[in-house]
């Protein structure tokens, strides 16, 4: 619907406003100035003032007694299935739910910790270090002992803490034993002939096969009666 | 007696000092004064003295009207000014009262407390015209009619619920009291 021009005068919409009070109070103030002497708006204002007044009328007599209606919808409670029972039975509250979650993740969070920083100080693989780094320098001091250069053979790795130094010795006995070091974490193999000065400083194990508690007299018997023989022989 | 005769032969009649002729004029223009006195004072009790001080003042100056306009305007005219008066009054008022008790709250219709049997089916009649008339209208217009009548609603809101311009409510709102008041023309009913 196309709005339409209500009269001919400037306040075309205002007679509107003004009778149904949307008007700020200048506005009415203006509007009631103009209306003093504007025909046109007042017979206007007396059309719509009368038809309105008939919608009010009607309203006020016919409506305004009327008590508002209770409105009573009844609601029959849905009888929960055994289903719905058992759910329920073991349903867990939200609350305690998000907690339990929530305890789990921390703990994924520590666990996941305490496994990475056990594992900075942790090598799976066993390190080997050499017993003896100072080899070349002792086989330098007792030549007689020591192997010759070209028989020894020292591997130095980029890392201190992890060093391999292989010692080769031309001996048919070689003890072969493994030191871990505890507070490096460190193993050590150490390849040696006999018992070398450079092994004091480590907890070595023997490194001769005879065991103190082995029996030895039988063998001095055995020497003395070859003593004896040979001194039977000379005397012979 | 007086039902034949024109606003402003019974203006004449009137002055030639017949009472009775002016009668006739407030029976025919007391409800369309007093909605006018409603329309700008919003206050039922200050409508009708507005409307009696009206009719008052039409009569003592009979004399002056020259029929160079119709009757109804001339009683428009002094009722708007009666109004405009009552409200200057009332601002004077409450100028110098400050806790002045008019309001919003006072638009209030109350129902003559005594009317006569005959006047009741007046009103019956009436209002059985104004259901008839509104359920008449478009669609469109009586559901602006509806809603700022019966819902009380502003322009503004009617505007944003019905997704219209402000400037359409208002036209379909005049459309709608414009044909109103045509179909209410029809059935010439008076009140009391």
């Amino acid at each position: 619907m196309a709005d339409e021009s209500y009269n001919s005068c400037g306040f075309n919409g205002d007679v509107l406003s003004y009778l149904y009070n949307e008007m700020s109070e200048a506005e009415r103030d203006r509007f009631e100035s103009h209306l003093e002497a504007c025909e046109t708006c007042v017979n206007e204002f007396a059309i719509l003032s009368d038809a309105r007044y008939s919608v009010y009328e009607w309203k006020a007599i016919e409506f305004a007694p009327m008590e508002t209606p209770a409105i009573i919808i009844p609601i029959e409670p849905v009888k929960a299935s055994w289903l719905d029972v058992i759910k329920t039975a073991f349903a867990f509250p939200r609350g305690l739910v998000a907690a339990g979650a929530g305890f789990a993740a921390i703990a994924l969070i520590v666990s996941v910790s305490l496994i990475g920083f056990s594992g900075n100080g942790i090598d799976d693989k066993p390190v080997v270090r050499t017993i003896e780094p100072q080899v070349s320098t002792m086989a330098a001091q007792n030549p007689v002992s020591s192997p010759s250069p070209e028989m020894s053979k020292v591997d130095t790795p980029p890392s201190p803490d992890k060093t391999r130094v292989e010692v080769e010795r031309h001996k048919p006995e070689i003890v072969k034993a493994s030191v871990r070091v505890p507070k490096n974490n460190l193993s050590t193999t150490a390849t040696k002939k006999n018992r070398d000065s450079s092994a004091k400083n480590v907890n070595a194990p023997r490194l001769v096969r005879f065991d103190d508690n082995d029996d030895d007299s039988l063998r001095l018997a055995e020497l003395f009666n070859d003593i004896d023989t040979r001194d039977l022989d000379e005397l012979d | 007696m007086y039902k034949n005769f024109a606003d402003e032969q019974l203006v004449e009649m009137a002055v030639s000092e017949d009472p009775d002729a002016f009668g006739e004029i407030v029976r025919r223009w007391e409800r369309k004064i007093f909605a006018l006195c409603f329309g700008m004072l919003t206050r039922e009790d200050e409508a009708r003295d507005a409307a009696q001080e009206t009719f008052i003042a039409a009569y003592r100056n009979l004399s002056r009207f020259r029929g160079e306009a119709k009757v109804s305007s001339w009683l428009h005219r002094i009722a708007v000014n009666q109004c405009l008066t009552v409200k200057r009054r009332a601002k004077t008022r409450s100028e110098e009262y400050i806790d002045d008790d008019s309001g919003e709250g006072d638009k209030v219709f109350v129902a003559p407390a005594k009317m006569s049997p005959g006047n009741k089916a007046e009103q019956a009649e009436r209002l059985n015209v104004v259901r008839q008339a509104v359920s008449a209208l478009p669609t469109d217009l009586r559901q602006v009619v509806v809603m700022k009548e019966f819902e009380e609603m502003t322009f503004q809101e009617i505007s944003e619920t019905l997704e219209i311009p402000l400037s359409t409510v208002k036209s379909r709102l005049y459309t709608a009291l414009k044909q109103l008041k045509m179909r209410l023309e029809r059935l010439p009913v008076e009140v009391v």
